[in-house]
């Protein structure tokens, strides 16, 4: 006895430390699964303390009170305290552990919580006092059979309900749950009113605890107010406190709900405004009200009808058993962890078979929504479609289907879409859709279906969304020019040759090219294979296709590069961004990009390009090409015309020949590489000048005219000498 | 002295054992009390089986149109009458209040307004302002919710996107499709989760970093899969020269039985990993040329996404795409149209962008419909954050730039649970700070998660000891664009 005494003394004081512990920390507990099981004993075992408690009162107050010598007796009672104790802090603990796994919440269960702790400690202390403070004995012990019959209560509160004990004296309120599907025929304040009150307010304004008077949890209650009477003035929102107090800033202290309760939504808010505005009457129905755009909306989601199929209340797969019928070609999933549905997406599949569907037979229940869209189904595949009662959602595009394939699916009466997109469906299916009550989505782009019949189909079903291709591709916003052609051409400047390739595109796009500097048309040249070039060239190429503008020119000017000169002297000299450029750029053999800044041009604003190249021995040459970025829009414009000077030294120079550009710009054009060529009788040379003249101004149509900032630009890439 | 200590240490008998086991097993039991986790052993985010979302999802799969580079709201959706009134004239110290600029304006000494040279007029039924460069966009208009609130932390490009695209400034974060394949899985396992596809304008472009789309500290699985528009879509996928389809089946075979082997041996589930990610990779030699190839199209897509599309490469030809991969059942497909950033040659650029991207945005919007698509398919159209509204450089009246502005810019969003035909949250009437409703990245993060069926703050992966998730530690669901 003596090691149970200490025992259960150690036990009791450690579970009330823990206990006072746990409090103090309250907001940093969080219980784990383990003890939550323990929690939920908590139940089962506060019936320990409450019985025995009682007991061990009856045993002392009627039995030792008698007979104050009897020893085992008195080893009785210390049994009984003892166990007593520790069945106390044990259901204080667990009670804790109920509690911090969440779902109470309120004033009862805070006073629960303390009385319950005072119970448990008190009975502690009982067993001290017995020996240690014997005065104090007994009014402890009806203290602590008071205290746990007032926890008691309120747990039993907290179980069945408030007023669980008195029920049965009250009248029984009239709580009517009233199922609508439509919120034409809802009573405003019974329907929508009453059950916001009843939820956001009623827990403070009831009939047992009605702050500040007032009582909101009937029509009649309403209307009295209270301390205030100007809880509802019908009509008027802005003068009733009902109204105004929900919408004062959280931080007034007469906002409604109080901070730390759970406050209203807007539309809950905005829903009260607009009921009292109304005329606040109680048996008002919706329909008679007139309708404000901003409340439809909020009224006809509170009224949502529970689709046909939450009714069912199927059960939930089993979530291994999806798991394997997932694989590479077919995706089982459930929708979401609240709901049992399943969706499977087994689409663009090349080897579909009806397998693929057979296999889900364990899941029909629960397959809501299917995706077989581009899988080559035939009609007789979507027998079995028939076998998932429970569709909503089927995807059936792009298959080779036809109206007596789709007939076989009449009797899927859950049916809310079906995507029959690029099949070969007739208006014939459209005649007969009785079959799918629920339909709201039908998806008929690239069918056989003609306008006039979609027309009809949405006269005769004025609330079935209709997709098909409503959009008019003749529509002249529609009519646009393929892009321009790109090339890939291995280097711009070659020594032997370059070999040009286009780019292609899709579908049967036609391109044709000329290298003699003309435009092309589709009489010049069809590109079919890469093809090379052995002399300097302007290369300008089209695409074209029928039922599509021509494109855009591309122009591309490739040059052959002759004999390296020896020297090369810049005589006037570029604009320069960071380090002038070595003279000798003019002959790198690098091209440069259609970009304007690119680092490979030499750039001349107004100043006219001079050049002069020498070799050391002279050499027979007949033609000079200059290659040059034209960027209209961006002040890059090509030069008016060429000249080439040469002979065998620096004086005595002779004009060999000159050429004018030709197709001067008079508007923006795309941004293109050219080449300028001057052919010349050949003859032997070591000295060439080279003499391009560039805009003054810019001319009257360009934008940049009326920038003073703004310079006209030679942009030159290279120059080659053959 | 020494052996006196241990002595010392070693006097326990059995009593002091008990009682000293009692505190330690006494303090474990508390710890768990205040850390739930520590004795589960089992990870947080195994908690909810792959691929089944908190709640019913609206979205089940995205299309991001991203505009790298930052397209100008100024130009294209804000419109500001006051700015053209107030053409050149200073920006009122009052309106910019000290908020930090780039490198590139810091040391302007003058901040003059600059009204669009685009007008704008109102389209559809929800009458919302729309710029004339997107004559495409304005007809799907009641079909899309613009948000003209967005607004950023970031102020340089790199940042920004990683930002938008990881919620993160830093690199090193998986990216928004990788976290939705995490959530979500893949519904075609022929093909990758998460598709990236690339394009890119005329001019001087800001790079992108491959990391963008990077799987962080997730399962390389979930990566971003960047399909080219060559006759490689993706890289090292297609056979070595040489290598008949026969024998690499022969060869995968084989190696699958090696590392069956191993992971008998050892149990590493990466190993299982690896033999599923051959099996896709050779799944994915048929299914990727299928989605590549075009000639199944009809002529009508080419012409309701425009002339582009015909280009493999082109954004435009990258929607078409997208379009079929989405059609496919890949979860997330991201595009990135390279080359926005206008500093200087504001209205060229933004008139040449505008171009690229505005038929084949819109076109998509209505191909998605039309085929029944747009209501599971979020579709996204936006850049990294705004441009300013004063001047970049020397103001010139028909040349102008503007610099990067993260405090307001506009993106739009359709389909998959968002509310079609509105117009969410006002910028002030100098387009430079939000007066309403204003949406930040991880508020934007947030609401797409939310499409999904995913609690943002749920969505969750432990790595380094702390748990991530895609909207760091802030972030709402903007309730008012949802349907």
């Amino acid at each position: 006895m003596h090691q149970f005494r200490s025992i259960s003394l150690n036990l009791i004081y450690f579970l009330n430390i823990l206990l006072l512990f746990l409090l103090v920390f309250e907001d940093k507990v969080q219980v784990p699964v383990f003890l939550q099981v323990a929690g939920r004993m908590h139940p089962l075992l506060l019936h320990f303390p409450i019985a025995l408690l009682f007991i061990g009162l009856f045993i002392e107050w009627f039995i030792v009170r008698k007979q104050p010598s009897n020893e085992s007796l008195k080893e009785v009672t210390y049994f009984i305290f003892n166990v007593l104790a520790v069945c106390a802090a044990l259901t204080a603990l667990f009670g804790f552990f109920l509690y911090k796994e969440g779902g109470y919440q309120g004033e009862a269960v805070v006073w629960h919580k303390w009385t319950g702790v005072v119970v448990s400690v008190l009975a502690g202390l009982l067993v001290w006092m017995k020996d240690k403070a014997p005065t104090f004995y007994f009014p402890t012990l009806l203290i602590s059979a008071a205290a746990i019959t007032v926890t008691g209560h309120l747990g039993a509160e907290l179980t069945h309900g408030e007023g669980f004990l008195t029920e049965p004296y009250r009248k029984q309120a009239q709580n009517r749950v009233v199922l609508i599907d439509n919120p034409d025929s809802a009573v405003v304040f019974r329907d929508v009113i009453q059950p916001i009150l009843n939820e956001k307010c009623s827990s403070c304004h009831n009939t047992n605890k009605a702050k500040g008077d007032l009582i909101l949890t009937d029509y009649t209650s309403l209307t009295k107010g209270g301390e205030n009477k100007d809880c509802l003035v019908p009509g008027d929102a802005a003068k009733s406190l009902l109204y105004k107090y929900a919408l004062l800033p959280m931080e007034d202290s007469l906002h409604m709900p109080p901070k730390g309760k759970q406050q209203l939504e807007k539309e809950e808010i905005r829903l009260i405004g607009w009921w009292i505005n109304s005329g606040a009457k109680e048996q008002e129905k919706y329909v008679n009200l007139p309708k404000a755009d901003s409340i439809h909306p909020i009224i006809a989601s509170l009224f949502k009808p529970k689709t046909g199929l939450d009714l069912l209340q199927i059960a939930f797969a089993d979530q291994e058993k999806v798991k394997t019928l997932n694989n590479p070609y077919r995706t089982v999933q459930q929708l979401s962890a609240s709901k049992p549905y399943i969706a499977v997406f087994t689409g663009s599949r090349n080897n579909f078979t009806t397998q693929d569907l057979e296999e889900l037979k364990e899941l029909r229940e629960q397959v809501v929504s299917i995706d077989v869209g581009n899988a080559k189904l035939k009609d007789q595949d979507l027998k079995a479609l028939q076998q998932f009662p429970h569709l909503q959602k089927l995807h059936l595009q792009n298959n080779p289907i036809s109206d007596a394939g789709v007939k076989q699916l009449s009797g899927l009466t859950y049916l809310e879409s079906i995507n029959l997109s690029g099949t070969n469906i007739t208006s014939q299916t459209l005649n007969d859709l009785s079959g799918w009550k629920n339909l709201k989505k039908l998806f008929l782009y690239n069918t056989n279906v003609s306008e006039e019949q979609i027309a009809k189909l949405k006269e005769k079903n004025p609330r079935l969304e209709v997709y098909n291709t409503s959009l008019d591709l003749s529509d002249s916003i529609y009519e646009a020019a393929l892009s321009t052609p790109q090339c890939k051409i291995d280097s711009a400047f070659f020594h032997h040759q370059a070999t040009v390739e286009v780019k292609l595109g899709r579908g049967n796009i036609k391109y044709y090219y000329t290298v003699d500097g003309s435009e092309p048309t589709d009489q010049s040249i069809l590109y079919t294979n890469p093809f090379d070039i052995d002399s300097s060239v302007q290369l300008k190429i089209m695409a074209a296709m029928k039922g599509w503008k021509d494109s855009p020119i591309a122009t591309y000017s490739l040059i052959k590069i002759g004999p390296k000169p020896d020297k090369v002297t810049l005589e006037t000299k570029p604009d320069r961004k960071y380090k002038l450029p070595p003279d000798s750029m003019l002959v790198d053999e690098k091209s440069g990009s259609l970009y304007r800044y690119d680092k490979e041009y030499l750039s001349f604003p107004v100043e006219d390009l001079q050049a002069s190249f020498m070799y050391a021995k002279p050499l027979e040459l007949s033609q000079v090409s200059l290659s040059y970025l034209e960027d209209v829009e961006n002040g890059m414009m090509p030069p008016h015309y060429m000249e080439v000077w040469g002979g065998s030294s620096k004086t005595g120079l002779k004009k060999l020949g000159m050429i004018k550009v030709e197709d001067y710009p008079e508007a923006v054009r795309p941004a293109a590489k050219y080449v300028l060529t001057v052919n010349f009788p050949k003859q032997p040379v070591s000295y060439i000048r080279i003499f391009a003249k560039n805009n003054s101004s810019f001319p009257e149509w360009h934008t940049l005219k009326k920038d003073k900032d703004a310079k006209p630009r030679l942009q030159i890439d290279e120059v080659s000498l053959e | 002295m020494s052996n006196e200590l241990l002595k010392q240490a070693l006097h326990m008998n059995r009593r002091t054992f008990l009682s000293r086991a009692s505190v330690g097993i006494g303090s474990l039991a508390l710890g768990s009390l205040l850390m739930p986790n520590l004795f589960s052993g089992k990870k947080e985010e195994d908690q909810l089986p792959v691929g089944v979302s908190h709640f019913a999802p609206k979205a089940k799969r995205v299309i991001y149109l991203f505009q790298s580079g930052a397209p100008s709201q100024l130009e294209l959706f804000d419109h500001k009458p006051l700015l053209r009134k107030m053409h050149g004239q200073e920006l009122p110290a009052s309106v910019r209040m000290g908020q930090r600029l780039t490198g590139m304006t810091s040391s302007q000494k003058s901040f003059p307004l600059i009204g669009s040279f685009a007008d704008f007029g109102q389209h559809g039924q929800s009458g919302a302002w729309l710029g004339e460069l997107l004559p495409f966009t304005s007809k799907v208009v009641d079909d899309i919710c613009i948000i003209k609130s967005m607004h950023t932390e970031a102020i340089n490009h790199d940042p920004a996107v990683t930002f938008f695209q990881t919620g993160n400034q830093q690199p090193g974060r998986p990216s928004m499709g990788s976290w939705l394949s995490y959530g979500l899985g893949s519904e075609n396992k022929n093909l990758p989760a998460f598709c990236v596809l690339l394009s890119r304008g005329q001019g001087d472009i800001q790079p992108l970093a491959s990391r963008v789309w990077g799987n962080g500290f997730l399962d390389s699985i979930h990566q971003g899969i960047q399909l080219r528009s060559g006759h490689e879509p993706v890289l090292y996928l297609q056979n070595p020269e040489g290598t008949d389809a026969t024998s690499r089946r022969k060869m995968l075979d084989q190696i699958a039985e090696l590392n069956h082997m191993q992971e008998q041996e050892f149990g590493d589930p990466e190993i299982t990993a690896r033999i599923s990610q051959y099996e896709m990779a050779y799944r994915m030699q048929t299914s990727v040329p299928e989605v590549t190839d075009f000639s199944d199209e009809p002529e009508s897509s080419f012409k309701l996404y425009g002339a582009d599309s015909l280009q493999p490469g082109t954004f435009a030809a990258n929607c078409l795409l997208a379009r079929r991969l989405s059609e496919r059942g890949v979860r997330f497909v991201q595009l990135y149209h390279m080359g926005w950033d206008a500093h200087t040659d504001l209205p060229g650029t933004t008139r040449r962008f505008a171009k690229n991207v505005d038929q084949a945005s819109a076109a998509l919007i209505t191909d998605l419909k039309n085929r029944g698509m747009l209501d599971e398919t979020l579709v996204i159209w936006g850049g990294e954050f705004g441009r300013t509204n004063y001047c970049q450089g020397t103001y010139k009246p028909d040349n102008y730039g503007r610099d990067h502005h993260p405090r307001c810019f506009t993106i739009w969003m359709a389909g998959g649970g968002i509310k079609p035909g509105i117009v969410y949250g006002e910028t002030d009437e100098f387009g430079y700070n939000i007066i309403k409703d204003p949406v930040h990245v991880h508020d934007f993060q947030a609401t797409i998660l939310h499409l999904f069926g995913y609690d943002h703050e749920k969505l969750i992966f432990k790595h380094q000891g702390r748990r991530y998730r895609l909207t760091d530690v802030s972030g709402h669901v903007v309730k008012g664009i949802l349907a």
